[in-house]
């Protein structure tokens, strides 16, 4: 592959793409000296983050625009609401913006992505059907379908959709990889998962989720070892995430390693005492240490935790399923 | 470049860059999310003697009863456990399929070509003419042929997972549940809708479509075993049904009694999905497919609320695992 010859090639080729993508790039890379973007304000004001200010900017110079800039102005308003969490604004924009533009490839995505962010997949799957039909290879609209798709529960839907986009992109992004990887899982289609996942690691073998994403799909495929190992690494890689050390604490409890599921949980519940999952892997390896008053205190702790009620329900039926305390 | 050139030019990249990154960011950390996940392992890896039996009760509902097909595909794709089905009316022919271990892509495809069966066509429009004209009810025999040539001739008894229809007895007015002898005889009884097609005569009785005595065959579910039950309900929305034929009227009927009948079973289930396919009449047979998509969705979007149900009603089961 030839991203993987250097890393100097490797920037070159991402820095062609990201000019192609985006007409903003091209323009930019050719302005003469004489020429002004008109829109470099506004893009300085939301690269700071100022993005009130950004947005009053570009919409203060949308009249005196050409198509081109007009565009892109759009596309940076709806961003700047976007950001600002303002997302009605932003919806009003990108609409008004597709209904100048119906084929603006770009415009038409942030419409679709923002119907997805918003519970509207019907609207966004209407968009990226759009996208598709002006350009059938759109690896973004073939994203956004499948994003739909496996949102709705079209778990095969979803991951014909992903494999489509993953074979027209030039650049590998890992996060698409793995929302394949994750659909294929859910779907239990393990073989295939297992290979996407092969490949994802061995394009970054460090990465946390790429690594938890591999561990749980050997969980499920029943190689509790291989698991283990995995998410052993993950866990290393990123030891203050609860997600990953924690379901490693329950995976070794299971696995009969208790004391070392314990230490894992009383390690977290030093850094966040209500900490509902920790709590519950306490009180669970507590149980099979067989300190059933030890473990209650835990559990009952768990069982009062209002953010996670699904773990409170679970540690009143596990001290519900408990013999009465000792006196 | 000057050093304003080049934050903007990083900003087009990194924006740039931003397009390739369009799917969804990983959820944020949820201890439920985990918890369940973890649960939901060790409740499926416990013998099947060792846990609670699930029970999948699935209703009447003519073409509505379609969305029956996308409630399995999401808890097949699940992984979920289906220890015996029961059903009624649609819900049975559905049922039957399953249960006799035909792959759900298959049940998808016959819901394309439904409205083109014979065992449909009767009642349309164009059908209905026809027995107002003759003063005489139709035959079901389509149905049971259909069945049968799907699933082959075979008895309950020879099914993958164990499975009950219901009917009912139009002389006595008694619900009539079928758990053994052929199954399309059974299938094609709790099909039968009444005053369209002539009763089934079967082993002394006169059986027509079981809606209208057991649209959610709930008890026969726990009859069969089933500790744990999830219903699906298809139930139609008779308040703004279009009264302009007398096939029309009967429907309502049906939908109206099958509403109040569903009212009860859902109480005595432990979990129920409903897929929104009020809008879908008893006869849109061409519709089958449209309303198995919104099963799927519904049941998509409940799932993990299911998995949480049936977690907590084992838990105890589970625990044992833990304890010394």
């Amino acid at each position: 592959m030839i991203f993987q010859r250097s890393t100097k090639i490797r920037v070159l080729c991402f820095l062609l793409l990201a000019i192609a993508v985006c007409p903003a790039g091209a323009s930019f890379l050719f302005w003469g000296k004489d020429k002004e973007d008109p829109l470099a304000k506004g893009m300085a004001l939301y690269g700071e983050g100022h993005y009130a200010q950004a947005e009053s900017e570009l919409s203060g110079k949308l009249a005196s625009l050409d198509t081109q800039d007009k565009k892109r102005a759009y596309w940076f308003i709806g961003s700047c609401y976007e950001q600002e969490g303002k997302l009605d604004h932003a919806l009003s924009d990108y609409q008004l913006a597709v209904q100048i533009y119906p084929r603006d490839m770009q415009l038409l995505l942030a419409l679709g992505r923002l119907y997805l962010r918003i519970g509207l997949p019907d609207r966004a799957a209407k968009i990226f059907s759009t996208m598709l039909a002006i350009e059938p290879d759109s690896f973004e609209a073939h994203i956004g379908i499948a994003d739909v798709y496996a949102g709705e529960g079209f778990l095969s839907k979803a991951a014909e959709h992903y494999k489509t986009a993953l074979d027209s992109m030039t650049v590998r992004d890992l996060s698409v990889w793995r929302a394949y990887a994750s659909t294929l899982l859910e779907s239990r289609h393990y073989a295939q998962a297992r290979e996407v996942m092969t490949h994802v690691l061995s394009i970054n073998p460090d990465d946390p989720d790429s690594l938890l994403l591999s561990a749980r799909l050997y969980y499920e495929m029943g190689l509790h070892e291989s698991a283990l190992e995995t998410i052993g690494r993950a866990a290393a890689r990123a030891p203050k995430r609860n997600d990953i050390v924690l379901r490693r604490a329950l995976w070794l409890i299971s696995a009969g390693e208790t004391d070392h599921g314990l230490g894992i949980a009383f390690g977290v519940l030093e850094r966040e005492p209500q900490e509902p999952l920790a709590l519950f892997t306490a009180g669970l390896a507590l149980i099979k240490k067989g300190e059933a008053d030890h473990a209650r205190q835990y559990l009952e702790r768990a069982a009062a935790q209002e953010s996670a009620p699904f773990i409170a329900k679970a540690a009143a039926g596990l001290l519900g399923a408990m013999p009465a305390p000792s006196k | 470049m000057n050093a304003k050139k080049l934050i903007l030019f990083c900003l087009l990249l990194a924006l740039s860059a931003g397009a390739f990154a369009q799917v969804a960011p990983p959820a944020a950390y949820n201890p439920d999310s985990v918890a369940r996940e973890f649960l939901w392992q060790e409740y499926t890896s416990l013998p099947v003697s060792k846990r609670p039996k699930v029970g999948l009760v699935l209703s009447g509902g003519g073409a509505r009863g379609f969305a029956h097909v996308g409630v399995l595909q999401v808890l097949n794709d699940a992984g979920f456990p289906v220890d015996c089905v029961s059903g009624t009316s649609m819900g049975a022919v559905v049922g039957s399929f399953f249960c006799a271990g035909l792959p759900l892509s298959k049940i998808w495809d016959l819901g394309k070509t439904a409205s083109l069966d014979k065992a449909s066509k009767d009642i349309n429009a164009f059908g209905i003419l026809k027995l107002l004209f003759s003063q005489k009810l139709f035959s079901s025999n389509a149905m049971e042929s259909y069945i049968s040539s799907t699933i082959g001739d075979i008895t309950f008894d020879r099914l993958k997972i164990p499975f009950a229809c219901s009917a009912m007895d139009i002389k006595t007015g008694e619900n009539i549940v079928f758990h053994d002898g052929p199954v399309a005889v059974g299938v094609r009884a709790s099909m039968n809708l009444p005053g369209v097609f002539s009763p089934v005569e079967y082993r002394q009785r006169y059986l027509v479509d079981g809606g209208v005595a057991d649209f959610l065959p709930v008890h026969s579910a726990r009859a069969m075993g089933a500790d744990w039950v999830l219903s699906s309900v298809t139930l139609g929305d008779y308040s703004v049904s279009q009264l302009n034929s007398v096939l029309a009227y009967m429907l309502q009927v049906m939908d109206i009694r099958g509403a109040i009948l569903a009212q009860a079973a859902m109480k005595e289930s432990n979990f129920v999905v409903s897929p929104e396919v009020s809008d879908i009449s008893f006869i849109d047979m061409h519709r089958c497919n449209e309303a198995g998509e919104r099963g799927v969705v519904a049941m998509y979007r409940k799932v993990d609320a299911a998995k949480e149900s049936l977690i907590l009603f084992s838990i105890n089961d589970i625990s044992k695992k833990y304890k010394n």
